[in-house]
């Protein structure tokens, strides 16, 4: 079972405070929000027995010096934004989603994180996302999906003010 | 925070580590169950 945390990339703020408790922690990591730098604000969090997105390796195989992996990407709680993260450098990489091509890359420019290739899908059906990715043949890589809900838990949100409410107006 | 300005987002991911290019079985493909 995996870990489960409140993380923030902003200046903690009475709200994220009720969450985050008085002691949150900082993290140098481009775990969920590699566009916007490596320094974020993180507190353990209570389990809520949410389900992890599936990735599934439909073909994995090498022709002519160059990889092609074809995966197939399901959030099972519906979470309207799929996102896919390569964290291996790797030169260049073209990928397609559902059939249609993405604009190609140089996954191995380096910034300050170590994402070297990413996209996020909107609108994802219950079936999911089909994502072929080519790449030249060699090392081992990183694939990590992440899905996206808007909003707070209820279960977690109905136990704090809501942004603005009274723990806001209090400061 | 995702784009559009929403800034309360709940994520859950998963990891995979592909194996270095050659381990595989070359040709092989699974048949989506989809």
């Amino acid at each position: 079972m995996g870990e489960t945390s409140w993380q923030t990339p902003d200046p903690v703020n009475d709200w994220t405070r009720q969450f985050m408790g008085p002691h949150p922690s900082v993290l140098y990591a481009a775990s969920y929000f590699p566009q916007l730098g490596m320094r974020q604000t993180t507190a353990a969090a209570p389990r809520i027995g949410l389900e992890a997105p599936r990735v599934r390796v439909l073909q994995d195989t090498v022709r002519g010096g160059q990889r092609t992996v074809r995966l197939r990407l399901v959030s099972p709680r519906e979470a309207p934004v799929l996102r896919l993260l390569v964290h291996s450098v790797m030169g260049r990489l073209t990928a397609t989603v559902n059939g249609r091509p993405l604009s190609g890359t140089d996954a191995a420019v380096t910034d300050d994180t170590s994402v070297r290739w990413r996209f996020d899908y909107y609108a994802s059906s219950p079936r999911g996302i089909g994502v072929t990715l080519r790449l030249a043949a060699g090392p081992s890589v990183l694939l990590r999906v992440v899905d996206c809900s808007y909003g707070i838990p209820a279960e977690l949100a109905a136990l704090r003010s809501a942004p603005g409410g009274n723990a806001a107006r209090r400061h | 925070m995702l784009p559009g300005g929403i800034s309360d987002t709940m994520l859950t991911e998963a990891v995979l580590r592909l194996p270095p290019s050659g381990k595989q079985d070359a040709g092989e493909e699974a048949s989506d169950p989809l």
